[in-house]
């Protein structure tokens, strides 16, 4: 067996291992998370005045289509009557959300590798075709950049959640009778920190923190009990 | 439950100024004014009344009792002149005025000539020059205002009930609300010993709270303490009812040996020695607590029965004032996409008989039974909106109307049934999700459309989308997953293993040639060490025999074939330089073997060189 044939039967199995993988990972059941679904139910939520749930709901739907100009434009309106800043975002963060959802990134990321890894090994193999295997490895990289650029302008709203009660005192300490500091309006956007008991220790965007009853807010990305970072399977 | 805030002090100020009166030794005529400041004062507020005596009159200044103001003593001043030994005295005490509801009060002129005083009390919110008995919140006759019964106070002047009524006459299962005060001493009562009661089981009466309202109150020149409770009365059966409310309390039973010994003989100090400070003050009298139940004076309601002439069929026992609306969640929907009907009942009344079936059963419409929800707008419930939901779903595509929703109740003022109605709602029922989206963007992109009933956004919003049936598991992004994390990095290491992998075959290859290569140089120079030895012998057929084979080992290695297949026809084709010279030596190589060869011994040198210089041709890549 040649080098070169190696190096196609490689390709050839990690590339139909992908498929197969992107194939079947979503399952096709009504179980599950569906930007249409959700968009509706935050639709429904909006309608019926819970703006909480409706931010919450838009943004879960915009974390699987971020590119969806529906979503936007209905978190935007719901922010707007919920008295909330408007969607902000730094420059990378707002390139990185028109991309398309990052699960066809991760596979962007894979693909990337894939040709890089091949581009690599055949130009060991044909020096003379280095100039056309070098783009292939240029090209490779570019997918897995942006792939980490996805993940990175994700990563914060792993933390995120929002308030989906009317209002909800933040407290000095994660008890009932502490001395509350602010009162969080329904639909603002906190960042989580830790939990003790009933309670969670959340930061606004303004730099404040306190104590918020865990029932009175919602994760954007619904917290795991196992998985990688503490994310892999919803709760 | 003890009494915390007692209010005494005008009455030490009156002993104080009666004492000072009896001790001047003239008599003669007195002159008695009052002023009060400022004439008209905003509920909440309070004014200064000022009585001031001049002459020698001994009697105490005492403050008036008017219902609905407060007298609290707050400093007293007197003056003793003596001129040619015609004693004078001055006196004044000073109140403070604390109204207790707004309207205009009369304060009484007094016996020595002062005229009647006017205080105008307006209503918080009202502003000073609307002084109008309209503004000053006076509106006897207005509905549902709650008349004060009778205050009984009991024999010992301790304590008393009353009960605050707005009417007299109930249907069967009306409400209304009643204010049960409850007034004690301090210093009399020692606690209440539970929360006021009915005696009669022909009404209910809610949860009282434990923590009434407590304001002060002067009655009959005394202070009280008078605590509040508001509540709803219903009536549960027909008939003229006579009842009473009942408090358990504590009391202290007073021994007042100096009642009997009072100094000055005059009755109108009477309660000022049998005051138990008075009386604690000076030593006197012991006290026993005492248990008693206090009644209110009974108060007699009429209790009529509903009519059951025009009787609505859905009627579920409400009385009271009610009005309706309902509501839909959206003007469109698909078939089989559930639809929320809201009827939103408010007013005043016994909302816990308040009951709806709503649609009940509709032939174009699957409905579910609803539920409701409460919120009381004070705090005995009396006012508030009951909120029903009910699920509703289209059977069928089309133009559907959903049926109005009627509520039944019964107005006690009017003394009829009454039945609240409300419009139907038409419903566009698409076949399916998608084409309720499709229908929603289209008429959102022409601007026309019915506007939904609830929403407050809705019209703004972006119209559903088809679900395609795509989902995943979990929100979490894969490159954040393990799962799925495992392909990139078994991507890595497969290209890593294949890399290692090419790179140690490159080498085992690089290896074999350098072998090679060295044999062949080492078999050359035997070849060359054969030459010199067959040279030096003149053995002119081993010479050219190894002259032939190191020339084989160095084209051999110049063309990476083996040295033995090399022959004359190989050299003609590879048309290298010198190929004459090789090709005769091959030739004369050949005639050496297998002819035997005259070649001169001295011509050995020259062939030697020729396998030199090919031996030091560089190999060809």
């Amino acid at each position: 067996m040649t080098a070169r044939m190696s190096i196609a039967l490689l390709t050839l199995a990690l590339g139909a291992g992908i498929a197969h993988a992107a194939t079947a990972a979503p399952p096709q059941t009504s179980a599950g998370y569906s930007a249409p679904r959700l968009f509706n139910l935050a639709n429904a939520d909006a309608r019926d005045g819970r703006l909480g749930m409706a931010v919450l709901n838009y943004e879960r739907a915009r974390l699987l289509a971020p590119n969806d100009p529906d979503i936007r434009a209905n978190l935007r309106l719901v922010r707007t009557t919920s008295a909330l800043p408007p969607i902000t975002g730094t420059w990378f963060e707002r390139q990185a959300g028109k991309l398309t959802s990052p699960n066809t990134l991760f596979w962007f990321g894979c693909v990337g590798l894939l040709m890089v890894g091949v581009s690599v090994l055949l130009a060991r193999q044909h020096p003379r075709r280095r100039l056309a295997l070098g783009a292939c490895t240029a090209a490779g990289f570019a997918l897995m950049a942006v792939t980490l650029c996805s993940a990175l302008a994700i990563w914060p709203m792993m933390s995120e959640a929002v308030v989906i009660a009317r209002a909800t005192p933040a407290r000095v300490a994660p008890v009932s009778m502490a001395d509350p500091l602010m009162t969080l309006r329904e639909a603002q956007i906190l960042t989580v920190d830790t939990e003790f008991r009933d309670f969670t220790l959340v930061h606004t965007d303004m730099g404040r923190s306190g104590w918020v009853a865990t029932a009175d807010i919602a994760r954007v990305v619904p917290r795991a009990g196992n998985g990688i970072l503490g994310f892999g399977r919803d709760l | 439950m003890k009494l915390l805030h007692p209010r005494r002090l005008h009455l030490q100020l009156s002993v104080i100024a009666a004492l000072l009166l009896a001790a001047g030794a003239a008599h003669g005529a007195s002159s008695v004014t009052q002023q009060i400041e400022p004439a008209e004062i905003a509920l909440g507020e309070a004014a200064q009344l000022t009585i001031a005596r001049l002459g020698n009159e001994q009697t105490p200044i005492a403050p008036p009792v008017i219902a609905g103001l407060e007298f609290a003593a707050v400093g007293q001043s007197s003056q003793m002149e003596s001129i040619n030994g015609r004693t004078t005295s001055k006196s004044s005490v000073i109140y403070q005025v604390i109204p207790q509801r707004a309207g205009i009060f009369t304060i009484p002129g007094l016996s020595g000539g002062s005229p009647p005083l006017v205080l105008r009390v307006r209503p918080s919110g009202a502003s000073a020059a609307s002084g109008s008995p309209a503004a000053l919140g006076i509106s006897p006759g207005a509905a549902g205002a709650r008349v004060a019964g009778p205050t009984h106070v009991t024999p010992d002047g301790s304590a008393f009930v009353r009960l605050h009524l707005p009417k007299h006459q109930l249907y069967v299962g009306e409400s209304m609300p009643v204010d049960i005060e409850v007034g004690v001493r301090e210093g009399l009562v020692a606690a209440l010993n539970g929360l006021p009661a009915f005696s009669g089981d022909s009404f209910t009466l809610n949860n009282l709270s434990a923590k009434p309202e407590q304001a002060e109150e002067i009655i009959r020149g005394q202070p009280f303490t008078v605590l509040t409770w508001h509540s709803v009365l219903a009536a549960v059966k027909p008939g003229t009812t006579s009842f009473t409310i009942d408090t358990p309390l504590m009391v202290r039973m007073q021994t007042t040996r100096r009642a009997a010994s009072n100094p000055f003989a005059d009755p109108a100090l009477n309660d000022v020695f049998n005051d138990p400070l008075f009386q604690n003050f000076f030593g006197g009298g012991g006290t026993t607590e005492k248990e008693i139940t206090l009644a209110s004076p009974p108060t007699t309601i009429d209790v009529i029965g509903l009519p059951t002439q025009n009787r609505p069929e859905g009627f579920s026992g409400a009385v009271g004032h009610f009005k309706i609306t309902s509501e839909l969640s959206a003007a469109s929907t698909a078939v089989g996409d559930p639809l929320t009907l809201r009827m939103r009942v408010s007013g005043t009344g016994n909302f816990d008989r308040v009951r709806s079936a709503m649609l009940g059963s509709a032939d174009e419409w699957k409905t579910y039974p609803p539920t409701a929800t409460f919120a009381a707008a004070d705090a005995t419930g009396y006012h508030g909106e009951k909120v029903f939901e009910q699920a509703v779903i289209a059977r069928e595509p089309g133009t559907k109307t959903l049926p109005g929703l009627a509520f039944s109740y019964f107005d006690p003022d009017a003394g009829r049934y009454e039945t609240a109605l409300t419009p139907p709602v038409d419903v566009t029922v698409m076949a399916d999700v998608a084409s309720k989206a499709a229908a929603n963007s289209l008429a959102q992109k022409v601007g026309a459309g019915t506007a939904p009933a609830v929403p407050f956004v809705s019209p703004a919003l972006r119209p559903d989308h088809a679900d395609t049936g795509n989902s995943v598991a979990s929100l979490v992004p894969r490159y954040f997953q393990a799962p799925f994390l495992a392909v990139p990095s078994a991507l890595a290491l497969a290209f890593i293993a294949a890399w290692f992998w090419l790179r140690r075959r490159e080498q085992a290859a690089n290896d074999g040639s350098a072998a090679l290569q060295r044999a062949a140089a080492q078999a050359t120079a035997t070849w060359l060490a054969q030459m010199e030895s067959a040279a030096a012998a003149g053995d002119i057929q081993v010479f050219f025999s190894s002259a032939r084979s190191a020339l084989r080992q160095a084209l051999a290695a110049r063309w990476r074939v083996a040295a033995q297949g090399i022959e004359l026809e190989d050299i003609d084709a590879h048309l290298i330089p010198e190929g004459n010279e090789v090709r005769q030596l091959f030739a004369r190589a050949d005639e050496a073997t297998y002819s035997g060869c005259d070649e001169n011994i001295g011509d050995l040198e020259h062939w030697k060189q020729v396998v030199l210089r090919q031996l030091n041709e560089r190999p060809t890549r």
